[in-house]
């Protein structure tokens, strides 16, 4: 198994940021990623990496097959990879990604919790959505 | 709550193209049907999409008339088989 940044102390450098669902029962008929409703943080980093956790509870409104992705983005580029679920109809599943953004640089930045499907209509379920971002350095 | 494939089916036949579709409720519980940017960026629908809109009439999915269909049945194997996967 790899091992990032060995045993060296880690040092959280601000309080995390967090942000929650605001707008109920979000849709999307993306094939591509979209914002997904409240789910970005700005925060003014001082240089180091970036904890990012998300989590939603998804569902498909219209197909039994479709898959609904959800991926972390920071300033508008797609990092990791995508976490998904195929929930089916009437089902819900909770989805969590996260990263460690090493040596992003100081200053402003944008972290995003985006997603899309690729069939059917994806829901997420109420506001149960979050997403949090600590900056920490070594 | 509307069709949104369809609409997205009706604005493009009006000649409005919008990448996708999505929607939310807000307090109210109003359902505010909106766009995307390029880049993914929640945006309004243009304002020449409203007409489409409010003339939007959501037809039922695949899934939903043959789940209709299927519950009209009088087939006891049929009805059965519902209660089975939940959906009687």
């Amino acid at each position: 198994m790899a091992t990032i940044g060995g045993s060296a102390p880690y040092t959280v450098t601000q309080r995390p940021a967090t942000v929650i669902g605001v707008a109920a029962s979000p849709t999307t008929t993306s094939t591509t990623d979209v914002d997904l409703p409240d789910m970005a943080v700005t925060l003014t980093t001082t240089g180091g990496d970036l904890l990012c956790l998300g989590v939603c509870v998804v569902g498909n409104s219209t197909s039994a097959t479709g898959n609904v992705y959800l991926t972390l983005s920071l300033d508008g580029t797609q990092k990791g990879m995508a976490a998904l679920a195929t929930p089916g109809i009437g089902n819900w599943d909770t989805v969590t990604v996260h990263d460690m953004l090493q040596g992003v640089a100081a200053g402003a930045h944008t972290v995003k919790l985006r997603w899309h499907t690729d069939g059917g209509t994806a829901v997420a379920n109420g506001t149960q959505r979050a997403l949090t971002v600590v900056e920490i350095r070594r | 709550m509307p069709n949104l494939h369809q609409l997205h089916a009706e604005l493009a036949k009006a000649g409005i193209a919008v990448p996708a579709l999505g929607s939310y409720t807000d307090d109210s519980g109003a359902v505010t049907i909106h766009a995307y940017s390029d880049t993914g960026e929640i945006v309004p629908l243009p304002k020449a999409a409203a007409k489409v809109v409010k003339a939007h009439v959501p037809q039922p999915t695949e899934r939903e008339a043959a789940l209709a269909a299927l519950r009209a049945s009088d087939n006891p194997e049929t009805r059965a088989l519902l209660i089975v996967l939940g959906l009687a």
